[in-house]
């Protein structure tokens, strides 16, 4: 059988349509506008995923807010036995001289907090990328079989740390993880939204979280410029 | 007996079937839309002799280095910094203050320490680093400065100062830094491209509306 074309509404049932489109928008809107405290909070607590200070036998400096204050006082404490930096590849400023390394400042930090250099290990190599820096700690956690270890994270970053650990760490290494999202000294999940680097940090977080859960690891991070390479860069 | 709510369900589905359509066509297009997405970004121009390059803050592993490769070109005749203020890291001492940090970089690149100025009052934004060039160029009413700055922050950055200099505008151009490893090409391809042009494109929304 053939099919007829639909006839046009009438104007008035058109009209009728709109309104009632408009004055749905304008409700989800207003609510959306009222619930926006709890909307807010419980995004900022989608990129929380938070063990606490559990108890391990090391703990890992990720990233977060006071990360050395945290580890040096666990370790004082004697709620673990050493503090875990895994080695990044070195910045520009860092390769000119210009500044010490990461690794430098938290054994530094670290021993000023009371923390001897012997229960301060350096795991070796030139993490990139928080990817890198997982695969590097695989390795270590490999000839580790007994040892148990505290991450310490970023607040925001903490749900994606997990599951890059979860993606490279085979189970058994990842069963002796926790991960401990530092709380910032500026925002938390309750108030982002008021502070500017909360926003910033709570944007960037779910982009992290969104990327790693949609593409996992993408391509590697490229070797980087020499500073001679950059100062040259504008030449053509 | 006809059902009258069929031209409505076959609206719908005419809905749908062109909802699919474009979305499929955009998949499709990935290829072309992205790159130009994240070319729309970089509105930066070659560089061009001016009085002062000005290395935006943000960037120290990265812009101060363009900055003075335009000085040892002879393409500037001064730097010019802005006073960033210390974010948690360096206010604990992990971290060297970037105004600083940058200051000493400039010298270890060859750029004489009288050659460098630091623009007075703190700055957290482009916006307000705007205004720190706008209160120079109150006393320095012809100069020309090259402005330093990541190549997808260009076009916002240009927005805000255009916005903030109003006819001296014209006495300031933008230069590009390349980001390492990402391209307005291939941005979507790493994590750290995919943070960086996505949020670049909020901002700049943001700063459309707010700006």
């Amino acid at each position: 059988m053939a099919s007829h074309p639909t006839p046009p509404a009438p104007p008035r049932r058109r009209a009728r349509r709109w309104r009632r489109r408009l004055t749905a928008v304008a409700l989800v809107a207003a609510v959306a506008y009222l619930a926006r405290a709890p909307l807010l909070r419980t995004g900022g607590a989608v990129l929380v995923s938070d063990d606490g200070l559990a108890p391990a036998t090391r703990v890992a400096v990720l990233d977060g807010d006071r990360r050395f204050e945290v580890a040096a006082a666990l370790v004082t404490a004697g709620r673990a036995d050493g503090v875990l930096i895994v080695q990044g590849a070195p910045a520009r400023t860092v390769l000119v001289g210009l500044r010490p390394s990461p690794e430098d400042v938290g054994r530094a930090e670290l021993s000023r907090r009371g923390v001897p250099h012997a229960r301060v290990e350096v795991i070796p190599g030139r993490a990139r990328s928080v990817w890198d820096w997982a695969r590097q700690f695989g390795g270590w956690l490999a000839g580790h079989p007994d040892a148990t270890v505290l991450v310490l994270a970023d607040r925001f970053g903490s749900r994606r740390d997990r599951l890059v650990l979860r993606r490279v760490l085979a189970s058994d290494q990842f069963a002796r993880v926790r991960v401990a999202a530092l709380p910032h000294r500026e925002y938390a999940e309750a108030d982002w939204w008021r502070v500017k680097g909360g926003g910033l940090a709570f944007g960037y977080g779910t982009l992290d979280l969104g990327y790693a859960w949609l593409a996992g690891e993408g391509d590697p991070p490229a070797e980087p410029r020499s500073p001679d390479e950059l100062e040259g860069v504008t030449r053509d | 007996m006809t059902d009258p709510a069929a031209p409505s369900r076959r609206r719908r589905r005419r809905r749908w079937v062109v909802a699919v359509i474009v979305l499929t066509l955009a998949y499709l297009a990935r290829g072309w839309i992205l790159p130009e997405w994240g070319g729309w970004l970089d509105v930066s121009e070659p560089p061009r002799p001016a009085d002062y390059a000005y290395a935006l803050g943000g960037g120290a592993e990265s812009r101060p280095f363009v900055a003075a490769g335009l000085y040892k070109r002879g393409l500037v005749s001064g730097v010019l910094l802005p006073e960033v203020q210390p974010g948690p890291d360096a206010a604990d001492g992990l971290a060297p203050g970037e105004t600083e940090l940058v200051r000493r970089l400039l010298r270890a690149r060859g750029v004489p320490e009288d050659r460098v100025q630091i623009l007075p009052g703190a700055v957290t934004s482009t916006f307000d680093e705007a205004h720190s060039l706008g209160r120079f160029l109150d006393a320095h009413p012809d100069a020309t400065v090259a402005v330093v700055t990541d190549d997808y922050h260009t076009r916002r950055a240009r927005r805000v100062f255009r916005r903030v200099l109003g006819p001296r505008a014209a006495q300031v151009h933008f230069v590009a830094t390349p980001v390492d490893g990402v391209t307005a090409a291939d941005w979507w391809k790493s994590a750290r491209g995919f943070r960086t042009y996505l949020a670049e494109t909020f901002k700049a929304g943001y700063y459309e509306v707010r700006y």
